[in-house]
């Protein structure tokens, strides 16, 4: 009798600790009744629970039913990506971080609300199906300045696929913003890339999401016809071509619907930056020389 | 013909042709109509419940021929239930007010009473914001009670929803994203932003909810108050505005200069305000503190927080969306308080303000082991004046402190009581009317000796991989260099396991400056 109760305390025990609220991961679309060839958008949500988590990881695995076709951070509560959402087989990988920590919600209605999204993934129906898309290999850091790791609990998200369903179809996004200014900074560290000088870059596009970064290089005058220029799609960091920081360099931030915005950085050697000033430097100690010798030469 | 024969015979033409002219107006038939001005016709004309001159105000004389408002080009009125109703008001050019009334939205009937005047009506009487324009028609909309006609109703129990049309014509020098509604305030004399609306540019309509009725109006920015379409090289580099202007990315762009950066500035900078802040912080901090304010990880403004520990600063020019906002200072010892990070949705058109700030006092410690039954001074600064609860974790000790004048606090705690071993300590501060969150963690050590501790000052940051004291993106882009590589320097390896991995980048989150 008394094993009987302690084991019953130790399940009710055990079934409290479950109840405890853990950050969660989960689902949503406004169709789970999809119809064959169509497309549609799931967003990836977290909530909180109220935790302060600064670094959030998770792997969404999708099954054969549908083709992963693209992912968008547009309206992400991740500020900084480790792994940007990487589409893989059957799977999108994430991983990233939110400086300082999620924030407090405000009570008057301007807060974002418990539900945050960390990416929306676009699928195609392409077979008849009854499954789940779910969320696994979950990690949430708390904000405690020792990268303490927090509970994470998933929920699937169900949907079925049918030839008779006609549901389905994704909005197109209406973007007129260019990302937001940025300030690219160059900088160099004995740790990476050789100590070689590199820049580094980072902005955001609430509304339909950051597509690619260019970088240019170019010496001489800055340029005012960004056209003509050398652009590379990279990443950041990038490392510069032009070691003696003689070069503008020009970064350009594109969006998912073509909306761009540049930043350029003027070349960090002071030599080339103020040549102008140099120039009319000597110009004025010629002068002054020319003058001085033809006052002693008249005298 | 004599002179005096001729002028006989003229006389009498004349004579003749007035003798037929009266003769003629004589057997004519005259119709006089005779109409009254509406001041005087015993009509009330404009449905306001008041009749002719002088019971109208509107009329001027009894000879005033309207009882309208002055200017009015339309006029309606409608007898709204108190079971709610639809209404739609033309003005003369097809231009429509659609309202929409719920039910219970009044205790009683009303009487609608809408005026609407030409888009200059309210230039001098009710003038427009600086560097805003009206758009499309303005409008006096009046509520009555049926039942009391001389009684307007201020306020209803239900917000009524206005949708209001413009003209492609009205918003051809207007940046047209930016058109609001505005409600005229009467105690402050002054056109004031209706919160929560939306705008179809699309279908040219804007539709909002009020519960308070006056004379409302669309407003929208000038375009020659921005930068990029005002006419003027406004950067000296010899283009101007939109396209020309490289600088530029639209015509409501309000700086022309091209997007650059000084070297190595990445991290600092304070924000330039040129348009009204569309979120605004402020709260206490410490005295002369430098607060810095994070949009997204980045800094997005610095301020200087005054003797009183008081701060305010404010962004603009943010795009729709959601942001992760975050603050924190650094008080004049050069100590760094925990980042406060706050979730907010920015709308067109709104303003939002987080007051109340209360950020949670900085702490350092003396001595990193203490010799047990020795003192660990533990001091920190915080708002003049408030009190300090100092914190030992693993006795659950609570010390209290008052912070001095000067924003100083520093308190002298005796490591009798307490074990052998590790103790972390943090600090928390309350005013009479609010209470901070808790500081930073600091650990120390009870043992056989004491050892000084690295003033927290100057102690490297966590996460300051490249040693310019600050955690940012160049240390998160030279951390994710090293993610899952082998062998990390140790400046990255922030918890020193050999590897980096998300631990290292949740101890740099927590450490970010910006």
């Amino acid at each position: 009798m008394k094993q009987f109760l302690i084991s019953i305390c130790l399940l009710f025990f055990a079934f409290g600790i479950s109840m405890v609220s853990a950050v969660e991961l989960s689902f949503d679309s406004p169709v789970y009744k999809i119809g064959l060839g169509k497309f549609i958008a799931i967003d990836v949500l977290v909530d909180f629970q109220g935790e302060a988590i600064n670094t959030l990881e998770g792997r969404i695995h999708v099954p054969e039913s549908f083709d992963i076709v693209n992912t968008n951070t547009a309206g992400s509560v991740i500020n900084l990506w480790i792994q940007e959402p990487k589409i893989e087989v059957n799977s999108v990988y994430f991983s990233g971080i939110i400086p300082g920590g999620f924030g407090s919600q405000l009570s008057d209605g301007t807060g974002i609300g418990n539900e945050l999204e960390i990416l929306t993934i676009t699928l195609e129906a392409k077979r008849e199906d009854a499954n789940s898309i779910t969320a696994g290999d979950t990690k949430a850091l708390l904000n405690d300045g020792f990268g303490t790791e927090t509970d994470i609990a998933t929920k699937p998200w169900f949907y079925e696929i049918s030839e008779s369903y006609t549901g389905g179809g994704v909005e197109a996004v209406i973007d007129s913003e260019p990302p937001g200014n940025f300030k690219p900074e160059v900088t160099r560290s004995e740790t990476v890339f050789s100590g070689q000088y590199f820049v580094v870059f980072s902005t955001q596009d609430k509304e339909s999401g950051m597509k690619r970064y260019e970088v240019a290089e170019q010496r001489g005058r800055k340029t005012e016809n960004y056209s003509v220029l050398d652009w590379k799609i990279t990443k950041s960091p990038y490392i510069l071509e032009d070691q003696t920081l003689r070069s503008y360099i020009y970064v350009k931030a594109i969006d998912n619907t073509g909306n761009e915005i540049i930043a350029v950085v003027p070349p960090h050697n002071l030599l080339v930056r103020y040549w102008y000033v140099l120039i009319l430097f000597i110009i004025i100690v010629g002068i002054s020389f020319a003058y001085t010798k033809t006052k002693r030469k008249n005298s | 013909m004599k002179w005096y024969a001729f002028t006989a015979v003229c006389f009498a033409v004349i004579g003749l042709m007035i003798t037929v002219g009266i003769t003629n107006a004589g057997t004519a038939s005259v119709t006089v109509t005779v109409t009254l001005a509406e001041c005087s016709d015993s009509i009330d004309n404009d449905g306001d419940f008041l009749t002719d001159y002088p019971n109208d105000t509107e009329c001027d004389s009894g000879t005033d021929n309207s009882e309208n408002i002055a200017g009015t080009e339309t006029h309606a009125t409608s007898t709204i239930e108190t079971s709610g109703g639809s209404f739609s008001f033309d003005n003369a050019d097809s231009l429509a007010v659609d309202f929409t009334f719920q039910n219970g939205f009044h205790g009683s009937s009303v009487r609608l009473f809408v005026n609407s005047y030409a888009t200059s009506s309210f230039e001098s009487s009710k003038p427009a914001p600086s560097g805003k324009s009206f758009v499309g028609k303005t409008y006096d909309i009046i509520l009555y009670e049926n039942a009391s006609p001389n009684n307007s109703i201020a306020t209803t129990s239900k917000a009524i929803t206005i949708v209001m049309q413009y003209l492609d014509s009205d918003v051809s020098s207007i940046d047209e994203s930016n058109v609001l509604p505005y409600r005229w305030s009467t105690s402050t004399s002054a056109w004031a932003i209706i919160s929560g609306s939306s705008l179809d540019t699309s279908n040219n309509k804007v539709t909002f909810s009020t519960t308070d009725f006056s004379s409302f109006s669309l407003l929208g920015t000038n375009l020659s108050e921005f930068q990029c379409s005002d006419g003027i090289d406004n950067d000296g580099d010899g283009k101007i505005d939109y396209p020309s202007d490289p600088g530029c990315s639209s015509t409501t762009d309000d700086n022309e200069t091209d997007p650059q950066q000084a070297p190595g500035g990445g991290g600092g900078g304070g924000a330039t305000i040129t348009a009204p802040p569309q979120v605004t912080f402020s709260g206490l901090a410490y005295p002369g503190s430098k607060v810095t304010i994070l949009k997204d990880a980045q800094v997005a403004a610095v301020t200087i927080a005054g003797p009183d520990a008081k701060f305010k600063a404010g962004l603009s020019k943010l795009s729709t969306g959601n942001y992760n906002f975050g603050i924190w200072a650094a008080d004049t010892s050069g100590r760094r308080s925990v980042t406060h990070t706050f979730a907010l949705s920015v709308k067109p058109g709104s303003s939002v303000t987080v007051s109340g700030i209360f950020l949670p006092p900085t702490i350092s410690i003396d001595k990193s082991e203490v010799r047990k039954g020795d003192v660990l001074g533990i001091a920190g600064q915080s708002a003049p004046e408030a009190n300090v609860s100092l914190i030992v974790h693993s006795h659950s000790i609570v010390k209290k402190v008052t912070v001095d004048k000067s924003g100083a606090w520093f308190y002298k705690l005796d490591t009798t009581e307490l074990e052998y071993g590790k103790h972390s300590t943090q600090a928390k501060s309350e005013t009479e009317n609010d209470i901070s969150s808790l500081s930073q963690l600091l650990l120390f050590k009870v043992g056989t000796k004491s050892k000084k501790a690295i003033p927290l000052a100057v102690v490297e940051l966590k996460g300051d991989v490249n040693s310019d004291e600050k955690v940012n993106l160049v240390d998160f882009s030279i951390a994710a260099y090293w993610y899952k590589r082998p062998s990390p320097p140790s400046a990255v390896d922030l918890n020193n396991d050999g590897k980096v991995d998300l631990v290292d980048f949740s101890i740099m989150a927590y450490w970010w400056t910006g």
